[in-house]
């Protein structure tokens, strides 16, 4: 019943939430921006002697020099913290373990890039790119194994559904993990998403993730997920709260190598 | 999935032009490096690709192959229901028929064999092995590029290689049809970390993946300037270059797109 109810919402909420149909975008893959979200990052402790890491690369493409703000979106139970560094003109930083020798925090979580001016508000010139990879040391071995996610320009962040379409291992899905993360970029609401597996039967898997504001939430769907199947991820909010700031991925990870990728949910399509 | 995707088209607002992500769907599509072809050490490459179709109608796709190093006209159709979806462990033996290394280009075209610019395509891709020695995987992920959106008069990496012992490759794919294109890549820093620049040239619609060097710590904190230095009269922005980064131990990979309109850096970056 509580599922039926959810469903009926999922379908109510975007019925009416319908939106304008742009033309055929043209995209550019990768570009500078003002304010850049990285949608996981990590300094934490994984199973079977692993310790995740952010491999972040961040470069300053403005002709001047830029004081860049850092805030940090923690993962569940964590707690939000700011810095803010310099980045010289046409110049950039890397490091290895960004999360904690940037920003000093641990955990899970996810970062917000921002352009500022000298007074703090957003410098709107700010040309800044990044790079960004989530790796660990391979026990046993001196390799790394690693995912990457690309960094998004929150301009470009307006969702009220999303999918997902390449989770799952093909070859034996048992052997691979499935994460969804979900990012709330609304400043002040939490938001309540409901993360759906339908099958071809009609049944349907469901998870319900609340986020609080200005946060990101990472659940497990267990391991064995097909590697067909579809995973629909809709935000319930209800009422005037119910914000389109928000991204999600999906992350892979095999079980035995740690070999592992990510793909941000598709938000939708141009009309013609 | 009908019902999910109908409601995608209806209801869900889209990006702006300036968008560069998340990704949407789009009438033609570029996958910069694809493969069925053996490697090192018992490897042995594969590319796992999701094709989805968003259209609500059924869509004839072309599959073009861009082999490695040579011109090739080679090419496959395939229909894809309406709003519908496959996926393949090993597209390039599985729907292509093609070994080697090599690049697609992704058109949705209509019973003419005309692009139809009502084609709404998405693709996810990996290219995967079975790691030597166990029944798991390692693999790198490359993002699909639509190819309304590629114009390149120079481009630069800046996530290639890392604090470890790697190995790095540079990959240009020449979507030009007609002319050959040559590359400079080069490092515009003068540091301490030696590399001469790579003069490339690749033939109109392949594509060229290059080893850039292999060891410890080879290109770590380095952009990398990709410049196309063809003669103006046949020189060509249709072009797209990535930095593909592999772990010499574990076979750990990364990949990035070059970034199109960045600049020479003027100064050593910070490690």
């Amino acid at each position: 019943m509580k599922s039926s109810l959810i469903i009926i919402t999922i379908f109510c909420v975007t019925a009416l939430s319908a939106a304008q149909i742009h033309n055929n975008s043209v995209v550019l893959p990768l570009t500078a921006a003002p304010q850049l979200l990285i949608p996981v990052a990590g300094s934490t402790p994984g199973a079977n002697g692993t310790f995740f890491r952010s491999d972040i690369a961040m470069f300053n493409f403005a002709s001047h020099d830029q004081m860049v703000k850092l805030r940090w979106l923690p993962g569940s139970g964590g707690t939000s913290a700011t810095s803010t560094i310099a980045i010289k003109a046409q110049s950039g930083i890397r490091s290895a373990d960004f999360v904690a020798s940037i920003l000093g925090q641990s955990g899970l979580g996810s970062i917000l890039v921002t352009g500022v001016n000298s007074d703090g508000t957003a410098d709107v010139t700010a040309r800044l790119y990044v790079s960004s990879r989530v790796w660990t040391r391979e026990p046993g071995t001196d390799g790394t194994t690693s995912q990457s996610l690309p960094a998004i320009p929150t301009s470009a962040v307006n969702m009220q559904a999303a999918a997902l379409f390449a989770a799952g291992g093909a070859d034996n899905p048992a052997n691979y993990r499935v994460n969804v993360g979900i990012v709330n970029l609304d400043p002040n609401n939490m938001q309540t998403f409901a993360v759906s597996l339908p099958t071809a039967s009609g049944s349907t898997s469901l998870f319900i993730v609340a986020v609080p504001a200005m946060s990101m939430q990472q659940i497990g769907l267990g391991s064995g997920v097909s590697s067909t199947q579809q995973i629909n991820i809709q935000n319930v909010t209800g009422g005037a709260t119910q914000s389109n700031s928000w991204i999600a991925y999906g992350s892979t990870v095999d079980n035995i190598t740690g070999d592992a990728w990510s793909e941000l949910a598709l938000a939708g399509v141009t009309g013609q | 999935m009908k019902f999910w995707v109908i409601v995608l088209f209806v209801c869900t607002p889209l990006v702006g032009a300036d968008v560069v992500q998340p990704p949407v769907p789009a009438p033609q599509l570029l996958i910069p490096a694809a493969g069925n072809t053996a490697g090192a050490s018992g490897t042995f490459f594969r590319s796992d690709i999701t094709l989805v179709n968003f259209a609500n109608h059924d869509q004839i796709v072309r599959l073009q192959w861009l082999p490695q190093g040579i011109s090739s006209s080679a090419s496959k159709m395939i229909t894809l229901s309406a709003q519908g979806w496959i996926r393949s462990l090993d597209f390039v033996g599985d729907y292509l028929g093609q070994t080697g290394l090599g690049a697609i280009v992704i058109t949705g075209i209509t019973s003419a064999g005309d692009i139809d610019p009502t084609a709404a395509l998405f693709a996810t891709t990996r290219i995967w092995t079975l790691q030597p020695g166990s029944s798991a995987t390692t693999s790198q992920t490359f993002p699909a590029v639509p190819v309304a959106s590629i114009n390149s008069p120079s481009a630069a990496l800046f996530g290639v290689g890392g604090k470890g012992n790697y190995r790095e490759n540079i990959g240009i794919v020449n979507l030009d049809p007609i002319n050959a294109q040559t590359f400079e890549v080069g490092n515009p820093l003068s540091g301490p970390i030696p590399f001469a620049p790579l003069v490339i040239t690749v033939p109109p619609m392949p594509m060229q993946q290059t080893l850039l060097g292999s060891g410890d710590n080879t290109f770590g904190v380095l952009e990398l300037i990709i410049v196309n230095v063809t003669d103006s009269a046949t020189r060509s922005n249709s072009w797209v270059a990535y930095g593909s980064t592999v772990d010499n131990f574990s076979g750990d990979a990364w990949s990035e797109l070059a970034v199109v309109g960045a600049p020479t850096f003027c100064c050593a970056p910070i490690g």
